[in-house]
């Protein structure tokens, strides 16, 4: 007999399962049968999605989730500027071919997937929300990076600036950064700003 | 499955057939093999001309013959309720989902019961994912099942006794069972010769029916509770008929379920989409079946263009001392298939209860 309690699932991976229904879904992909069999099949699943061709990163502003034919960007040199550092939305790239080219322009796009033409309804779903998922893991982990760099940066100021008090008042290291500290209780500024001003004009303000 | 699909092609051709020509059944049986599912389903269409296959159960059968039909462009009608999340443009899903059997037994165990409800399936995909949704409309403002056990179908006999022990331990309201086959008559039986109470501690299910009632006896089924769009015993003008009609061709012993309305239900429709498109290509069919009606044993019934799944009349039925179900809640319209829909959905539907059904909710 196996008896198990209810698996620890993720609170915000059931989150997103139960409510995939409200994910703002857009295609870039000019009218026809592409557009059409995932137009189709994501209303099966009870979503809704957008399109608009050709593919104007303004129309994304505001959406969850892209799907992007990629054919054209190669094809006709269809201009499509992603950003790909800070992308607006996760990125499926349909892919109707697997040559060099193509598979080229999707990995330079970042795409958090590519789905298949002529459309195969089986795996549309997890597709759409395994991509998202991935999607919002790389955006937290952009802003965690974000954080620790400026936390790097700010430490390494903090160093300098310790330096250059003890050598002005001839204290030790340790005695610095309490000068500094006292420095910004006094005037009710923020440590970083009294970093900040000391390694600009050399002393404690 | 196989009685009802034999017993529905005998009437097409008693009708006529299609337009002149007589339906002919090639029966295979793969027992419980997987890959001769697949097997067998391509020697259907490769070998003997067959492009209409009824059948499968399980979903794991159902996937086998699928992947078959898709790639040698064949029609699956499948009978069996299951899980969702699913769609081929090869596949007509006669069976309810859990918009359509779940929901409304959720809804009937919050107004009518406490909030314990243990839950125990059969391990594997179907029943993980019907306990899963279950507890999710259950417990949706917090809380979970005090048990939560699957067990493999080959589970001995003896087991039972320390599972229901164990159940019982827990202080439940309720128990949701989403057992297969001898399982079924195992736990039911079990419980029964344990001499635990339904009035007190109700067996919930999707799957329980009649033929598994014949199998455990009347008394181990008494006042237990499924959901589901048929039971032999619904009242429809159709349904009292084709009953009669199934027995005078099989025997007065022979019982009807809810696969087996399905997949009465489906021959039927195949067969009319057949004379309308006056086709047997598998392409043309589907066409034809896209927004068909027909007016079913339980009601009815519309196979939905969106889905390729099908309108369905949800009942919950209580089983009686005669082995068959009481309907105690009935849909008062037919109810719309959304096979994607997320664990708790949106109220779609209305149950009311059936006119002379007021006596048993005295209870």
């Amino acid at each position: 007999m196996k008896s198990e309690h209810r698996d620890k699932t993720d609170r915000s991976i059931s989150q997103l399962v139960q409510s995939f229904r409200n994910l703002k879904i857009h295609i870039l992909a000019p009218p026809g049968l592409e557009t059409n069999d995932i137009s189709q099949h994501l209303r099966r699943m009870g979503c809704s999605a957008t399109t608009s061709w050709p593919p104007l990163v303004e129309d994304v502003a505001n959406v969850d989730l892209v799907f992007l034919l990629v054919r054209p960007l190669i094809e006709d040199q269809v201009p499509f500027d992603w950003d790909t550092e800070n992308p607006p939305a996760a990125l499926i790239a349909i892919a109707d071919y697997e040559n060099p080219l193509m598979v080229e322009k999707t990995l330079a796009l970042q795409a958090q997937s590519t789905i298949a033409t002529p459309l195969r309804p089986f795996g549309v779903l997890i597709d759409v929300l395994l991509s998202y998922s991935n999607f919002r893991r790389e955006e937290t982990r952009r802003k965690q990076n974000a954080k620790l760099k400026k936390r790097i940066r700010m430490s390494e100021k903090v160093e300098e600036a310790k330096l250059i008090v003890a050598r002005h008042e001839g204290v030790s290291l340790d005695q610095a950064y309490a000068a500094i500290r006292q420095c910004a209780m006094n005037k009710r500024l923020g440590i970083d700003e009294i970093v900040d001003a000391v390694v600009v004009r050399g002393s404690l303000p | 499955m196989f009685k009802a699909t034999q017993f529905a092609v005998s009437e097409v051709n008693a009708a006529g057939g299609i337009n002149g020509e007589e339906l002919e059944l090639i029966h295979f049986d793969p027992g419980s093999d997987l890959v001769y599912y697949g097997y067998l389903a391509e020697k259907l269409i490769a070998e003997h001309g067959v492009r209409l296959i009824f059948g499968s159960y399980r979903s794991s059968t159902r996937r086998a013959v699928k992947s078959v039909v898709e790639r040698m462009n064949g029609l699956l009608f499948y009978p069996t309720q299951y899980e969702g999340f699913e769609y081929s443009p090869n596949v007509i899903y006669g069976g309810a989902v859990a918009n359509q059997n779940s929901s409304q037994l959720a809804e009937y165990i919050q107004a009518t019961s406490g909030r314990r409800i243990a839950m125990i399936g059969a391990d594997y995909i179907w029943p993980r994912v019907a306990s899963r949704t279950m507890a999710e409309q259950l417990y949706q403002d917090g809380g979970a099942p005090p048990t939560d056990i699957f067990l493999n179908l080959d589970t001995p006999r003896e087991d039972y006794d320390t599972i229901l022990k164990h159940i019982v331990s827990t202080s439940p309201d309720g128990i949701y069972c989403n057992l297969v086959g001898p399982s079924i008559v195992h736990f039911y039986q079990r419980y029964h010769a344990l001499g635990l109470n339904p009035d007190e501690l109700p067996i919930y299910s999707l799957t329980t029916s009649e033929t598994d009632i014949a199998m455990m006896g009347a008394e181990a089924a008494q006042g237990h509770v499924t959901a589901a769009p048929y039971f032999q015993s619904v009242q429809t003008p159709e349904n009292q008929s084709v009953v009669q009609r199934f027995q005078d061709w099989l025997g007065e012993e022979a019982t009807t379920n809810m696969v087996w309305e399905a997949a009465y239900s489906q021959v039927h429709l195949a067969a009319n989409a057949m004379r309308l498109s006056n086709s047997v290509d598998p392409s043309a069919v589907r066409e034809a079946l896209m927004g068909a009606e027909f007016r079913a044993p339980q009601g009815l019934i519309r196979i939905d263009e969106d889905t390729g799944h099908t309108h369905l009349w949800p009942r919950i039925g209580r089983a009686n001392a005669k082995g068959q179900f009481d309907v105690i809640r009935e849909a008062v319209s037919s109810v719309k298939p959304d096979p994607y829909s997320p664990f708790v959905c949106e109220k779609n539907w209305s149950m009311r209860i059936p006119v002379g059904a007021l006596g048993e909710e005295a209870l």
